[in-house]
């Protein structure tokens, strides 16, 4: 028997359409923000760097590992914007390429963490006893790495490639969001809403489904603006241990790689890859620090 | 009467927020005596525990005193530099607060916040300090000092916490205690208690004592001046009895018909019509004007302090008194 | 004693989590694809060699027989053989781990020295010039690239300005002229034991460079931290009765709210010294520093399995015993936490 639920206008009828209701109010809160509006902006710059790279690099063929040997290591000039590697590539349009794997590990690995951690610690939460037990064991064994050398250990023994880079990372993300969604979820299990459905009859995960994922979904929200960031860098580490992306395919981690065996010959090599790593690191923590004073005030990780 | 201790005149004190300049403080006058107990009695939001902070100067951030005088044995201590106020503070004069599980430190034990209180205000070696500490528990009648002093807050009672607190306020020597509703959170049995407590204080220790509180009860049973406050003016003040049972403003006669006592049982509580204003809007003559039911045209004019004896006075137009000041 | 029971309830609890990490990690290395005897025999053995080496390696017997005994030697302090070198890790090891430490803890001083001050002073002073600066310092050092912050170092201070060694932890001349006798590993106190001063000033200065580039991450951590709990701190009503009590700012700000503001900020700064034995390897590399990192990137590249593993288990018993350290020190500041 189904509860034919009454629409009061302008009332959300489920915790989902009311999280979309309340983020639409956020978004409007946000614009206020002059710090975080402009990183969005700029975020949003490179995103579109990214996407359009082929077709905004003045020498794409060049950008995807074509050599050039006739002008190696040229300072910058009207030719080549922001000079040429060691082997005579065109810097700018390397950046460009290289944006796409080096942005987009960021957000792969987040949302990966965001989608694997956060329904394992709901589930955690909610249903406790030896789930929880177990689940929370794994994840403080996860966490007993630190995330870089266990990125680098999985990232070596499965191969260097840019999805098992983008996959051992991942791997040491998700444990954060587990138990993030743990401990919401704990305290939104005393709440009555939960017990009112339980009585019922609402088998576990339909309320999992239906209102504790809705109601963790902002401080996951939160936190995950914040680790796009961290995780770019933590991708850029990786390729340049040489366990990324490989060369000659461009990434900006592989390229400050090279560029430190060349930096008295050519400083800018060294200089513009790091400085867009910078960037948008700086961008998207002031994002998510703008995001979390905004939803999540009590929040206080700095990630 | 001599010379009053603390003197304020013309207080006024102002907020800045994002809605606007509010007006906490227009105009106070207030005196307090030695080893007085003086009451200062309004509702929420009328700006007394406000009075209480701003004789200390630690008004919060975005308020200004912007103009009045608070003398302390004679010092405007609005002139004076902070530096002088860290010595007035906790040693001079010394607040204690409502809710004692939030204004004592979790991470210290009672005995080392006894001690730095002390150590700041008093050259004393760690022996003297342990002594007084002792002494001051038993003061404040603490049961088993010695365990008490090694003692973290959370693991006391409500009103040991209390008791704690006015150890801490007196270690000094202060001369004047301002207590911000010291039982409002108390259970009823504690806060005879420690309302009994300090009163014999007072006595013992020759403090005097501004009692914040917005119950009438309270004031009746301990104080023996009161001042009444509504949106930041003293309405009424004078000695105890004399105000509640000759209460002549009529704010004060609705928060007396408004309090629940024995005799009016049975009968319905007569409410204030109206609501307290927000302070956003500056004020136009007398603050209580809006909800009196005997406001008149001349009430949008500063109401005048008329004496309705020797020390009952009265700040209303319904009174021109045979002495007008 | 609660405190007691508390601690030793967190060491079994610390153990248990060795436990698992070391079966996670020798899993780990069993997964490796590469074999593990052709390295150890080479490309052209015969089946025989390849047999008896299989045995001698353990790989015949069940796994978890493989993990016991692989369990008991690194108890007994054998962490097997390089699969390049055939020599003992245990020797690398005692080498590269005290550069690496001794690499991290200057660090930590750094970190710890301006990172939570200027978080402190930063809440004191909220929304002044110092607040802003902080702030977007902060966010710098928290968003900087370790690696390109060395290189661009290097580029400043050695390239253009000459000031300090490019890498290494002492220079050629002073390895000739005033040997350092390793009694710790540790070359700023063995030098200072020895009174060997030329060479104390040497170690320094190859010291600062790479320490500061790792402390970065953790300042920007350490003032974000600090400010925002001490900000919170700052509007407790013990704060209030603290200032009512006429205690002077130095005591309020650096006694008291830093007392009740410290523990997240250790929580972190714990979480930041792993953090900083993992990002150690990204600045050791540029900065040509003989420890943990560059062993374990060539350990990596040459598929030297053994070592990875070793340098793994160690790293992580380190955060193990420094997340214990910080909980018991946690309890120590905080007593209610026992309650929990």
């Amino acid at each position: 028997m189904t509860v034919q639920r009454e629409e009061t206008p302008g009332q959300p009828r489920s915790a989902w359409s009311a999280r979309f209701l309340e983020y639409g109010l956020m978004w409007r809160a946000l614009r206020r923000d002059r710090l975080a509006l402009i990183s969005l902006v700029i975020i949003m710059i490179f995103i579109a760097g990214a996407i359009f790279a082929p077709w905004l690099a003045p020498y794409p063929d060049q950008g995807m590992g074509k050599a050039n040997l006739g002008e190696k290591l040229d300072p910058p000039s009207s030719a080549h914007p922001l000079g040429t590697d060691d082997l005579g590539r065109d810097l700018l349009s390397r950046i460009l390429l290289g944006s796409r794997p080096s942005l987009s590990i960021g957000l792969f690995v987040v949302g990966l963490a965001m989608l694997i951690g956060t329904p394992l610690g709901a589930i955690a939460g909610y249903f406790g006893g030896w789930i929880d037990q177990a689940i929370m064991r794994i994840t403080d064994i996860f966490l007993s790495f630190p995330a870089l050398l266990l990125a680098i250990t999985i990232s070596a023994a499965l191969g260097a490639s840019f999805f098992n880079a983008m996959l051992s990372i991942s791997l040491t993300w998700w444990p954060w969001y587990t138990r993030l969604a743990r401990a919401q979820t704990v305290s939104l299990k005393e709440q009555t809403f939960v017990e009112a459905s339980r009585a019922l009859g609402v088998p576990g995960f339909t309320i999992i489904r239906r209102h504790i994922i809705p109601n963790v979904l902002t401080p996951a929200l939160v936190q995950a603006t914040m680790d796009i960031g961290s995780a770019i860098l933590m991708g850029a580490a990786l390729s340049f241990v040489g366990l990324g992306v490989q060369l000659p395919k461009p990434d900006w981690g592989n390229m400050l790689n090279v560029a430190r065996l060349y930096f008295n010959d050519g400083p800018w090599f060294a200089i513009f890859p790091g400085l867009a790593i910078l960037l948008i690191a700086m961008c998207f923590n002031l994002l998510g620090d703008g995001v979390r004073d905004l939803l999540d005030p009590q929040s206080r990780r700095t990630g | 009467m001599d010379q009053p201790l603390v003197e304020i005149r013309d207080l006024r004190l102002q907020f800045r927020t994002y809605a606007g300049i509010v007006h906490a403080l227009n105009g106070i006058d207030l005196e307090i005596y030695e080893r007085d107990m003086l009451g200062l009695v309004g509702e929420t939001g009328c700006g007394k525990s406000m009075t209480g902070l701003a004789i200390l100067r630690l008004v919060p951030r975005g308020g200004e005193i912007v103009s009045g005088s608070i003398r302390f044995r004679g010092e405007d201590l609005l002139t004076q530099p902070e530096s002088y106020m860290q010595q007035i503070r906790g040693a001079r004069i010394a607040m204690i607060f409502q809710d004692p599980s939030a204004s004592l430190n979790p991470l210290f034990t009672i005995g080392q916040q006894l001690e730095t209180v002390m150590r700041r205000h008093q050259q004393a070696d760690k022996r003297e300090m342990r002594d007084r500490a002792l002494e001051l528990s038993k003061v404040v009648e603490l049961p088993d000092p010695a365990r008490i002093l090694d003692t973290y807050p959370h693991e006391l009672s409500g009103g040991m916490k209390q008791r704690a607190s006015i150890a801490i306020a007196l270690s000094c020597g202060a001369d004047l205690l301002i207590a911000d509703e010291p039982t409002t959170d108390l259970d009823v049995t504690v806060q005879a208690q420690i309302l009994d407590l300090l009163r014999r204080l007072r006595e013992t220790q020759g403090v005097a004592i501004l009692m914040i509180t917005h119950d009438l009860a309270v004031v009746a049973e301990t104080c023996r001046r009161v001042a009444v406050l509504y949106a930041g003016q003293v309405v009424e003040s004078g000695p105890v009895d004399e105000v509640l049972y000759e209460a002549k403003h009529p704010y004060t006669r609705a928060l007396l018909q408004a309090s629940p006592r024995r005799s009016s049982r049975g009968q319905p509580l007569l409410a204030i019509p109206g609501t307290v204003p927000s302070g956003l809007q500056p004020l136009e003559g007398c603050s209580f004007s809006p909800r009196c039911p005997q406001a008149m045209e001349v009430c949008l004019q500063p109401p005048l302090r008329v004496s309705v004896t020797s020390a009952h006075a009265v700040y209303c137009f319904l009174y021109d008194g045979s002495e007008e000041r | 004693m609660a405190k007691a029971e508390y601690v030793i309830r967190r060491l079994l609890l610390a153990v248990l989590v060795l436990v698992g990490v070391s079966i996670i990690t020798f899993v780990i290395a069993r997964l490796v694809p590469s074999d593990p005897v052709a390295l150890y025999v080479g490309p052209r053995a015969k089946p025989e060699t390849r047999e008896a080496a299989r045995i001698k390696l353990g790989l015949d017997r069940p796994l978890y027989e493989q993990y016991l005994r692989y369990m008991g030697e690194v108890l007994r302090g054998d962490f097997g053989i390089s699969v390049r070198s055939r020599r003992p890790i245990v020797d690398d090891l005692k080498v590269f781990l005290p550069a690496t430490l001794e690499l991290v803890f200057v660090s930590m001083i750094f970190t710890v020295l301006i990172g939570i001050p200027l978080g402190v002073l930063s809440a004191a002073f909220k929304d002044g010039w110092l607040d802003h600066f902080s702030r977007v310092f902060a966010v710098v050092n928290v968003s900087m690239p370790v690696f390109w912050l060395a290189l661009l170092m290097q580029l400043l201070f050695v390239r253009q300005l000459g000031l300090l060694p490019i890498g290494g932890r002492v220079s050629r001349e002073i390895a000739i002229l005033a040997p350092i006798d390793k009694i710790t590993g540790f070359y700023l106190v063995d030098t200072a034991l020895a009174g060997n001063w030329a060479a104390f000033r040497d170690v320094l200065s190859h010291l600062i460079l790479p320490s500061i580039a790792l402390a970065t991450y953790g300042i920007g951590l350490s003032i974000r931290m600090t400010r925002a709990t001490m900000v919170e701190v700052l509007q407790q009503k013990y704060i209030t009765a603290a200032w009512a009590a006429g205690l002077t700012r130095r005591t309020v700000y650096f006694k008291l709210a830093l007392k009740n503001a410290i523990v997240p900020t250790l929580m972190v700064l714990s979480l930041n010294f792993v953090w900083q034995i993992s990002g150690a390897m990204l600045v050791e590399i540029v900065f040509l520093w003989p420890g943990l990192g560059t062993y374990l990137v060539n350990a990596i590249l040459t598929i030297d399995f053994p070592i990875v593993v070793s340098v793994a288990l160690v790293v992580t018993v380190f955060y193990v015993l420094s997340n214990l350290f910080v909980d018991v020190l946690q309890a120590m500041i905080d007593p209610r936490v026992i309650l929990e």
